[in-house]
């Protein structure tokens, strides 16, 4: 039989030792709907109380990239805050929104560990994949030496981006020179949902034959992006703009 | 009218300085449901941070301490958030000017106020969702209509933002100060400070010659002259001041209440 001293050390110390489990291991959780602010934890909805001070913040650095949502976001987030037009208002992980936030919705995390959302190339539309030498979009980006891959072919320089790298805060999006932009954020969650189709295509892509690829190059893609514009010098107007490096 | 119109001043002070929040000037940055005050403290509304803690089931040190802190200010001044800064209550004086306040009972031993706050804590509860913030809180609807000039706002979420601040208005409109006495629980939470508060109207039995103008004057229908006490600590006393502007015979005066008198 165990005595009740022992029995009540015993509970006391495994109870202490979970805590410090619990503690030591604590991973952030993102919200992965909707692309939001940096740092936004999951279930933002049910931790957010609607104040607008995120807003505010990024107001007062001049980002303008936090927007209200309306009913398009869905019932339940309301008046949340939400990143969108990453065209023509990115974030800059300034992460003053964070400092903010009277809820701690918007948790106070380092830049790295941002996921706001997951920055996908359509390869169609890329010049880099379609028989051109562009860095634009790894010019402007934060981390660009752990996110940006390049494969250097006859193709073009085809920039790769990893997803579990991207932090997703759409400087890219916003520095991508053609006039339609050929890389898109997506919300974690329908990233999932499209990527497997999105491997696949890059794969088939990659392997089609010289003369296949030589007719997807310069009969299709090629045509079609000089048709929508190219806007050359905006990776030099988002490093002004953004003071990078 | 000298008390009234330093009220009315004061509301509008408060509002310009949530205003210039966007012009770069950071004296608070939030809305008056939630901010965070100089880059220093955070404040946090009893009742909407009550049913963001509900809604999250968890506890955030951000969250605590604006609670604290808005606690410890309203036990000192009761339920003058109402009175002194809430901006609806600034709508209503121009909105409604005429009409009385009907007792509307749905029961005869549970007043409407608990009604509807246990069931705002309960839907948040179950949803998981602070439904009240969201969607009916009028303060919160009218910052994001004062904001819209400053911020990009979804098109829908003002229209939505625009038809419940009306509705509250409307509601008023109907029957007079119905919303504030029975049906806001952001005011009700700082009402039940008034029971402890210090900052406290006081009536001088000994000068008041029954004359009835402070029970007229009273925008929330408080029956002052038949308070047993001296002191008026109903729930619905937003300390406006209305009543000591009212009364001839200064027999009515602001007062801090020490505890032994």
């Amino acid at each position: 039989m165990i005595k009740r001293r022992e029995f009540l050390k015993i509970t006391f110390l495994t109870f202490l030792s979970s805590v410090a489990f619990a503690s030591t291991n604590r991973k952030i959780e993102y919200d992965e709907e909707v692309i939001r602010p940096p740092g936004a934890v999951k279930d933002f909805s049910s931790r957010c109380i609607r104040c607008i001070s995120c807003l505010s913040a990024c107001t007062r650095v001049k980002r303008y990239a936090i927007s209200l949502a309306g009913i398009s976001k869905g019932l339940k987030n309301l008046g949340t805050p939400v990143v969108e037009n990453m065209r023509e208002y990115p974030c800059d992980l300034c992460m003053e929104c964070t400092k903010v936030c009277p809820t701690g919705a918007l948790q106070e995390i380092p830049k790295e560990e941002v996921k706001m959302g997951i920055a996908v190339i359509d390869i169609d539309l890329c010049l880099g994949w379609n028989s051109d030498i562009c860095l634009s979009c790894s010019k402007v980006c934060p981390f660009a030496n752990d996110v940006f891959e390049f494969k250097n072919s006859m193709w073009g320089n085809q920039p790769y981006i990893k997803p579990d790298k991207c932090v997703g805060c759409g400087l890219c999006v916003k520095a991508c020179i053609t006039k339609e932009p050929a890389v898109i954020v997506y919300p974690i969650k329908e990233y999932k949902k499209i990527e497997k189709e999105y491997l696949t295509y890059l794969e088939y892509v990659e392997n089609l034959p010289y003369i296949n690829r030589y007719k997807l190059v310069y009969e299709i893609n090629l045509p079609r992006i000089m048709k929508i514009g190219v806007e050359r010098g905006r990776e030099e107007m988002v490093l002004k703009q953004y003071k990078i490096r | 009218m000298i008390i009234d119109r330093i009220r009315k001043n004061f509301k509008l002070l408060i509002l310009f300085i949530f205003v210039i929040q966007f012009f770069g000037i950071n004296i608070v940055s939030g809305n008056l449901i939630s901010s965070k005050v100089l880059d220093l403290v955070y404040m946090t509304d009893i009742f909407s941070g009550i049913e963001l803690i509900i809604s999250s089931k968890s506890l955030k040190y951000q969250l605590i301490s604006g609670l604290i802190l808005i606690i410890t200010i309203y036990i000192i001044l009761g339920r003058a958030f109402c009175g002194w800064v809430c901006p609806v209550d600034l709508i209503f004086s121009y909105t409604n000017k005429k009409n009385k306040y009907k007792i509307y009972k749905i029961n005869n031993r549970i007043p409407i106020i608990v009604v509807v706050i246990t069931f705002f804590i309960l839907i948040s509860f179950l949803l998981s969702q602070p439904i009240f913030i969201t969607y009916i809180s009028p303060i919160t609807n009218f910052f994001r209509i004062l904001f819209l000039p400053f911020s990009r706002v979804e098109f829908t979420l003002i229209i939505l933002s625009i038809i419940l601040l009306l509705v509250v208005i409307i509601i008023d409109r109907l029957n007079k100060r119905f919303w504030c006495k029975d049906l806001c629980p952001i005011g009700f939470m700082y009402g039940l400070l008034n029971k402890i508060s210090v900052l406290k109207i006081q009536l001088d039995k000994k000068r008041c010659k029954v004359c009835y103008k402070c029970n007229e004057s009273c925008p929330m229908s408080i029956d002052i002259l038949n308070t047993t006490k001296s002191y008026i600590s109903s729930v619905d006393c937003i300390l406006c001041g209305k009543c000591i502007d009212a009364c001839k015979h200064n027999a009515l005066k602001f007062t801090i209440k020490t505890i032994k008198k």
